[in-house]
Protein backbone atom coordinates (compact mmCIF):
# COMPACT_ATOMS: atom_id res chain seq x y z
CA UNK A 1 0.00 0.00 0.00
CA UNK A 2 1.76 3.11 -1.12
CA UNK A 3 0.43 6.52 0.64
CA UNK A 4 2.14 9.48 -1.47
CA UNK A 5 4.48 11.78 -0.11
CA UNK A 6 3.74 14.80 -2.38
CA UNK A 7 0.32 14.32 -1.05
CA UNK A 8 1.55 14.00 2.86
CA UNK A 9 3.45 17.37 1.87
CA UNK A 10 1.06 19.43 0.03
CA UNK A 11 -1.82 19.18 2.86
CA UNK A 12 0.98 19.67 5.54
CA UNK A 13 1.49 23.03 3.72
CA UNK A 14 -1.92 23.85 3.77
CA UNK A 15 -2.99 23.00 7.10
CA UNK A 16 0.33 25.15 8.21
CA UNK A 17 -1.01 28.02 6.01
CA UNK A 18 -2.04 30.81 8.63
CA UNK A 19 -0.74 29.07 11.09
CA UNK A 20 3.12 30.42 10.64
CA UNK A 21 3.26 32.17 13.72
CA UNK A 22 2.09 29.63 16.39
CA UNK A 23 4.56 26.79 14.77
CA UNK A 24 7.37 29.35 14.29
CA UNK A 25 6.95 30.25 18.13
CA UNK A 26 6.25 26.51 19.22
CA UNK A 27 9.48 25.78 17.72
CA UNK A 28 11.60 28.31 18.92
CA UNK A 29 10.25 27.77 22.64
CA UNK A 30 11.26 24.01 21.60
CA UNK A 31 14.97 24.62 20.41
CA UNK A 32 15.47 27.10 23.53
CA UNK A 33 14.10 24.72 25.60
CA UNK A 34 16.36 21.91 24.71
CA UNK A 35 19.37 24.21 24.07
CA UNK A 36 18.91 25.88 27.32
CA UNK A 37 18.43 22.42 29.16
CA UNK A 38 21.44 20.91 27.22
CA UNK A 39 23.86 23.72 28.22
CA UNK A 40 22.98 23.29 32.04
CA UNK A 41 22.77 19.90 31.98
CA UNK A 42 26.61 19.49 30.28
CA UNK A 43 27.63 22.30 32.22
CA UNK A 44 26.37 20.80 35.56
CA UNK A 45 28.30 17.27 34.94
CA UNK A 46 31.32 19.00 33.62
CA UNK A 47 31.89 20.78 36.26
CA UNK A 48 34.55 18.33 38.19
CA UNK A 49 37.00 17.84 34.82
CA UNK A 50 37.64 21.75 34.94
CA UNK A 51 39.20 20.91 38.26
CA UNK A 52 41.35 17.63 36.90
CA UNK A 53 44.76 18.17 36.77
CA UNK A 54 46.74 17.97 33.63
CA UNK A 55 47.78 15.07 34.50
CA UNK A 56 47.33 11.51 32.43
CA UNK A 57 44.14 9.86 33.29
CA UNK A 58 43.30 5.94 34.07
CA UNK A 59 40.72 4.10 32.42
CA UNK A 60 38.75 4.69 35.65
CA UNK A 61 38.93 8.00 35.96
CA UNK A 62 38.10 8.66 32.56
CA UNK A 63 34.72 6.39 32.90
CA UNK A 64 33.95 8.44 35.52
CA UNK A 65 34.95 12.32 34.74
CA UNK A 66 34.13 11.94 31.12
CA UNK A 67 32.25 8.62 29.70
CA UNK A 68 29.30 8.99 32.59
CA UNK A 69 28.82 12.68 32.59
CA UNK A 70 28.67 13.05 28.46
CA UNK A 71 26.04 9.84 28.77
CA UNK A 72 23.85 10.96 31.55
CA UNK A 73 23.80 14.63 30.09
CA UNK A 74 22.85 13.22 26.59
CA UNK A 75 20.17 10.47 27.76
CA UNK A 76 18.64 13.46 29.50
CA UNK A 77 18.51 16.03 26.32
CA UNK A 78 17.05 12.54 24.55
CA UNK A 79 14.51 12.27 27.23
CA UNK A 80 13.64 16.06 27.71
CA UNK A 81 13.29 16.09 23.70
CA UNK A 82 11.00 12.85 23.27
CA UNK A 83 8.67 14.82 26.54
CA UNK A 84 8.21 17.53 24.03
CA UNK A 85 7.19 15.75 21.30
CA UNK A 86 3.65 14.93 21.59
CA UNK A 87 3.44 18.65 22.48
CA UNK A 88 4.37 19.30 18.81
CA UNK A 89 2.37 16.23 17.26
CA UNK A 90 -0.90 17.57 19.19
CA UNK A 91 -0.03 21.21 17.46
CA UNK A 92 0.25 19.68 14.00
CA UNK A 93 -3.20 17.62 14.69
CA UNK A 94 -4.89 20.69 15.39
CA UNK A 95 -3.60 22.36 12.46
CA UNK A 96 -5.00 19.48 10.72
CA UNK A 97 -8.02 19.43 12.13
CA UNK A 98 -8.30 22.94 11.30
CA UNK A 99 -8.34 23.73 14.94
CA UNK A 100 -6.11 27.04 15.96
CA UNK A 101 -3.35 25.87 18.40
CA UNK A 102 0.35 26.43 19.42
CA UNK A 103 2.55 27.48 22.68
CA UNK A 104 0.20 26.22 24.97
CA UNK A 105 0.29 22.68 24.18
CA UNK A 106 4.33 22.34 24.60
CA UNK A 107 4.31 20.82 27.40
CA UNK A 108 1.80 18.15 26.75
CA UNK A 109 3.81 15.24 27.10
CA UNK A 110 4.18 16.06 31.17
CA UNK A 111 0.66 17.36 31.73
CA UNK A 112 -1.30 14.26 29.59
CA UNK A 113 0.13 10.49 29.78
CA UNK A 114 2.72 11.17 31.84
CA UNK A 115 3.57 7.83 32.91
CA UNK A 116 2.91 6.22 29.23
CA UNK A 117 5.21 9.15 27.19
CA UNK A 118 8.52 8.81 30.08
CA UNK A 119 8.33 5.05 29.98
CA UNK A 120 8.64 5.51 26.28
CA UNK A 121 11.02 8.38 26.14
CA UNK A 122 13.33 5.84 29.19
CA UNK A 123 13.02 2.47 27.29
CA UNK A 124 14.00 4.41 24.11
CA UNK A 125 16.79 6.08 25.78
CA UNK A 126 18.18 2.51 27.56
CA UNK A 127 18.03 0.75 24.05
CA UNK A 128 19.83 3.21 22.86
CA UNK A 129 22.58 3.79 25.76
CA UNK A 130 22.81 -0.33 25.94
CA UNK A 131 23.61 0.05 22.12
CA UNK A 132 26.48 2.49 21.89
CA UNK A 133 27.69 0.87 25.58
CA UNK A 134 30.03 -1.96 23.84
CA UNK A 135 31.46 0.23 21.64
CA UNK A 136 32.06 3.10 24.34
CA UNK A 137 34.08 0.70 26.17
CA UNK A 138 36.14 -0.44 23.52
CA UNK A 139 36.95 3.07 23.00
CA UNK A 140 37.44 3.54 26.36
CA UNK A 141 39.76 0.52 27.14
CA UNK A 142 42.08 1.46 24.18
CA UNK A 143 42.40 5.20 24.87
CA UNK A 144 46.00 4.99 24.62
CA UNK A 145 45.62 4.86 20.90
CA UNK A 146 43.25 3.63 18.17
CA UNK A 147 41.50 0.38 18.45
CA UNK A 148 42.61 -1.69 16.04
CA UNK A 149 42.20 -5.63 14.70
CA UNK A 150 39.33 -7.73 16.83
CA UNK A 151 37.94 -4.31 18.41
CA UNK A 152 37.68 -2.20 15.75
CA UNK A 153 35.76 -5.07 13.80
CA UNK A 154 33.72 -5.31 16.86
CA UNK A 155 32.99 -1.54 16.60
CA UNK A 156 31.97 -1.79 13.52
CA UNK A 157 29.73 -5.01 14.38
CA UNK A 158 28.35 -2.79 17.14
CA UNK A 159 27.58 0.34 14.92
CA UNK A 160 25.62 -1.96 11.93
CA UNK A 161 23.94 -3.28 15.28
CA UNK A 162 22.99 0.11 16.08
CA UNK A 163 21.75 1.06 12.64
CA UNK A 164 19.42 -2.33 12.15
CA UNK A 165 18.10 -2.19 15.49
CA UNK A 166 17.44 1.94 14.79
CA UNK A 167 16.15 1.33 11.73
CA UNK A 168 14.09 -1.40 12.98
CA UNK A 169 11.93 0.85 15.80
CA UNK A 170 11.96 3.92 13.48
CA UNK A 171 9.90 1.38 10.90
CA UNK A 172 7.93 -0.33 13.18
CA UNK A 173 7.24 2.52 16.19
CA UNK A 174 7.57 5.27 14.23
CA UNK A 175 3.49 6.52 14.37
CA UNK A 176 3.62 5.62 18.37
CA UNK A 177 3.28 8.84 19.15
CA UNK A 178 -0.01 9.96 17.16
CA UNK A 179 -1.62 6.29 18.24
CA UNK A 180 -1.00 7.63 22.16
CA UNK A 181 -2.18 10.80 22.01
CA UNK A 182 -5.46 10.35 19.92
CA UNK A 183 -5.90 7.23 21.83
CA UNK A 184 -5.60 8.38 25.48
CA UNK A 185 -6.76 5.03 27.42
CA UNK A 186 -4.19 3.00 25.27
CA UNK A 187 -1.26 1.73 27.28
CA UNK A 188 2.44 1.63 26.16
CA UNK A 189 2.42 -1.73 24.71
CA UNK A 190 -0.72 -1.31 22.81
CA UNK A 191 0.33 1.63 21.46
CA UNK A 192 3.57 0.44 20.46
CA UNK A 193 1.18 -2.95 18.95
CA UNK A 194 -1.40 -0.58 17.23
CA UNK A 195 1.33 1.13 15.24
CA UNK A 196 2.99 -1.75 14.20
CA UNK A 197 0.13 -2.76 12.59
CA UNK A 198 -0.43 0.77 11.09
CA UNK A 199 2.87 0.11 9.67
CA UNK A 200 2.69 -2.82 8.36
CA UNK A 201 2.14 -2.23 4.27
CA UNK A 202 3.41 1.02 4.10
CA UNK A 203 6.95 1.28 5.76
CA UNK A 204 8.76 2.02 1.91
CA UNK A 205 6.27 4.91 1.99
CA UNK A 206 7.44 5.65 5.38
CA UNK A 207 11.07 5.97 3.90
CA UNK A 208 10.53 7.55 1.35
CA UNK A 209 9.22 10.41 2.86
CA UNK A 210 11.97 10.42 6.12
CA UNK A 211 14.38 10.54 3.12
CA UNK A 212 12.87 13.06 1.23
CA UNK A 213 13.80 15.98 3.77
CA UNK A 214 17.10 15.54 3.34
CA UNK A 215 17.34 18.44 0.55
CA UNK A 216 15.09 20.94 3.27
CA UNK A 217 17.86 19.36 6.20
CA UNK A 218 20.75 20.88 4.11
CA UNK A 219 19.11 24.00 2.70
CA UNK A 220 18.28 24.81 6.65
CA UNK A 221 21.50 23.66 7.32
CA UNK A 222 22.72 26.81 5.46
CA UNK A 223 21.05 29.12 7.34
CA UNK A 224 22.79 28.29 10.45
CA UNK A 225 19.71 26.54 11.78
CA UNK A 226 17.49 29.79 11.57
CA UNK A 227 15.38 27.77 8.73
CA UNK A 228 14.93 24.50 10.99
CA UNK A 229 12.54 27.24 12.89
CA UNK A 230 9.95 26.10 9.18
CA UNK A 231 11.09 23.19 8.39
CA UNK A 232 10.29 21.31 11.81
CA UNK A 233 6.88 22.33 12.08
CA UNK A 234 6.21 20.91 8.53
CA UNK A 235 8.13 17.71 8.97
CA UNK A 236 6.25 16.91 11.92
CA UNK A 237 3.02 17.88 9.58
CA UNK A 238 3.79 15.50 6.87
CA UNK A 239 3.99 12.80 9.29
CA UNK A 240 0.66 13.69 11.06
CA UNK A 241 -0.22 13.70 7.52
CA UNK A 242 0.87 10.10 6.45
CA UNK A 243 -1.00 9.21 9.84
CA UNK A 244 -4.39 10.38 9.01
CA UNK A 245 -4.11 9.09 5.88
CA UNK A 246 -2.51 5.92 6.72
CA UNK A 247 -5.20 5.21 9.56
CA UNK A 248 -7.81 5.97 7.19
CA UNK A 249 -6.89 3.07 4.64
CA UNK A 250 -6.30 0.43 7.96
CA UNK A 251 -9.63 1.57 9.03
CA UNK A 252 -11.47 0.94 5.63
CA UNK A 253 -9.13 -2.24 5.42
CA UNK A 254 -10.61 -3.34 8.88
CA UNK A 255 -13.82 -2.87 7.65
CA UNK A 256 -13.53 -5.06 4.64
CA UNK A 257 -11.78 -8.01 6.44
CA UNK B 1 -9.26 13.52 21.43
CA UNK B 2 -11.23 13.35 17.83
CA UNK B 3 -9.29 14.68 15.46
CA UNK B 4 -10.15 12.53 12.51
CA UNK B 5 -14.09 14.40 12.73
CA UNK B 6 -12.68 17.56 11.56
CA UNK B 7 -9.85 16.21 9.12
CA UNK B 8 -11.54 15.74 6.21
CA UNK B 9 -13.17 19.33 5.91
CA UNK B 10 -9.87 20.68 6.75
CA UNK B 11 -8.66 19.21 3.00
CA UNK B 12 -10.48 22.34 1.58
CA UNK B 13 -10.37 24.80 4.13
CA UNK B 14 -7.01 26.45 3.59
CA UNK B 15 -6.79 27.04 0.16
CA UNK B 16 -4.69 30.22 0.24
CA UNK B 17 -1.31 30.89 -0.42
CA UNK B 18 0.41 32.79 2.40
CA UNK B 19 0.98 36.30 0.58
CA UNK B 20 3.44 37.18 4.03
CA UNK B 21 5.80 34.54 3.47
CA UNK B 22 6.05 35.37 -0.30
CA UNK B 23 6.44 38.86 0.11
CA UNK B 24 8.76 38.25 3.24
CA UNK B 25 10.94 35.01 0.62
CA UNK B 26 11.48 38.03 -2.07
CA UNK B 27 12.88 40.83 0.48
CA UNK B 28 14.94 38.05 1.33
CA UNK B 29 16.13 36.96 -1.56
CA UNK B 30 16.97 40.29 -2.61
CA UNK B 31 19.05 40.84 0.34
CA UNK B 32 20.61 37.56 -0.37
CA UNK B 33 22.14 38.62 -3.29
CA UNK B 34 23.32 42.70 -2.01
CA UNK B 35 25.11 40.48 1.03
CA UNK B 36 26.27 37.96 -1.23
CA UNK B 37 29.94 38.92 -1.19
CA UNK B 38 29.51 39.80 2.60
CA UNK B 39 31.10 36.49 4.06
CA UNK B 40 28.92 33.66 3.18
CA UNK B 41 25.39 35.94 4.94
CA UNK B 42 24.02 36.12 1.77
CA UNK B 43 23.58 32.12 1.86
CA UNK B 44 21.50 32.51 5.24
CA UNK B 45 19.40 34.60 3.74
CA UNK B 46 19.36 32.65 0.59
CA UNK B 47 18.67 29.58 2.45
CA UNK B 48 16.26 31.33 3.99
CA UNK B 49 14.14 33.04 1.07
CA UNK B 50 13.85 29.59 -0.66
CA UNK B 51 12.53 27.86 2.02
CA UNK B 52 9.72 30.53 3.10
CA UNK B 53 9.20 30.79 -1.00
CA UNK B 54 8.61 26.84 -1.03
CA UNK B 55 6.50 26.59 2.18
CA UNK B 56 4.44 29.56 1.36
CA UNK B 57 2.61 27.99 -1.63
CA UNK B 58 0.57 25.83 0.17
CA UNK B 59 -1.88 23.27 -2.08
CA UNK B 60 -0.98 25.69 -4.66
CA UNK B 61 1.48 26.31 -7.21
CA UNK B 62 3.59 29.29 -6.07
CA UNK B 63 3.46 32.46 -6.48
CA UNK B 64 5.17 35.25 -8.38
CA UNK B 65 7.02 36.78 -5.44
CA UNK B 66 7.47 33.41 -4.28
CA UNK B 67 8.75 32.13 -7.78
CA UNK B 68 10.87 35.48 -7.72
CA UNK B 69 12.21 34.90 -3.99
CA UNK B 70 13.22 30.94 -4.70
CA UNK B 71 14.74 32.16 -8.02
CA UNK B 72 16.64 35.04 -6.32
CA UNK B 73 17.68 32.91 -2.60
CA UNK B 74 19.47 30.53 -5.16
CA UNK B 75 21.49 33.22 -6.78
CA UNK B 76 22.15 34.60 -3.43
CA UNK B 77 23.63 31.08 -2.43
CA UNK B 78 25.62 30.47 -5.60
CA UNK B 79 26.95 34.36 -5.18
CA UNK B 80 27.94 33.52 -1.74
CA UNK B 81 29.86 30.01 -2.01
CA UNK B 82 30.93 31.96 -5.01
CA UNK B 83 32.43 34.64 -2.79
CA UNK B 84 33.75 32.63 -0.49
CA UNK B 85 35.62 30.80 -2.86
CA UNK B 86 36.90 33.66 -4.37
CA UNK B 87 37.76 35.30 -1.04
CA UNK B 88 39.92 31.83 -0.96
CA UNK B 89 41.62 32.15 -3.68
CA UNK B 90 42.54 36.12 -2.99
CA UNK B 91 43.78 35.34 0.48
CA UNK B 92 46.15 32.15 -1.35
CA UNK B 93 47.41 34.81 -4.15
CA UNK B 94 48.21 37.72 -1.77
CA UNK B 95 50.99 34.92 -0.51
CA UNK B 96 52.56 35.17 -3.24
CA UNK B 97 53.90 38.60 -3.43
CA UNK B 98 54.60 38.32 -7.26
CA UNK B 99 51.04 38.73 -8.48
CA UNK B 100 49.07 41.31 -9.47
CA UNK B 101 46.87 40.46 -6.10
CA UNK B 102 49.47 39.55 -4.03
CA UNK B 103 50.32 43.39 -4.71
CA UNK B 104 46.68 45.10 -3.79
CA UNK B 105 46.82 42.97 -1.19
CA UNK B 106 50.24 44.58 0.37
CA UNK B 107 48.79 47.90 -0.08
CA UNK B 108 45.76 47.92 1.40
CA UNK B 109 47.19 46.05 4.20
CA UNK B 110 50.32 49.20 4.50
CA UNK B 111 47.35 51.91 4.09
CA UNK B 112 45.20 49.99 6.83
CA UNK B 113 48.74 49.71 8.99
CA UNK B 114 49.10 53.58 8.33
CA UNK B 115 45.22 54.31 9.57
CA UNK B 116 45.74 52.85 12.35
CA UNK B 117 48.78 54.68 13.91
CA UNK B 118 51.96 53.03 11.98
CA UNK B 119 54.67 53.85 10.18
CA UNK B 120 55.30 52.47 6.76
Amino acid sequence: MKISSTECKTAARAALIGNYGSAVGFSLCYFIMLIVFSAAISALFMLPSLFQSLRPLTPYQNVLMYYLPVRISTSLVIILELMLMPGFIVMCLDFSAGKKSGIQQLWYGFKHQLGTFLTMALLYTGINFLLALPADLITLVSIEGTPGGPALFVLIIMGLLNIIVTTYIWLNYGLVYWVLIENPDFSLWEGLKHSQQLMKGCRGSYIYMGFSFIGWYLLSGCTMGIGFLWLYPYVVCSFTQFYLKRKVKYQQETILL
Amino acid sequence: MDFENNFASNSNASQNRSTTMETVSMILGIVSIVLACCCGIGIIFGGLAIILGLLSRGNQSMGGMAIAGVIMGGIGIFAGIAGIFLLIIFMVAAEDTGTYYGQAIQAMNQISFVFRGGMI
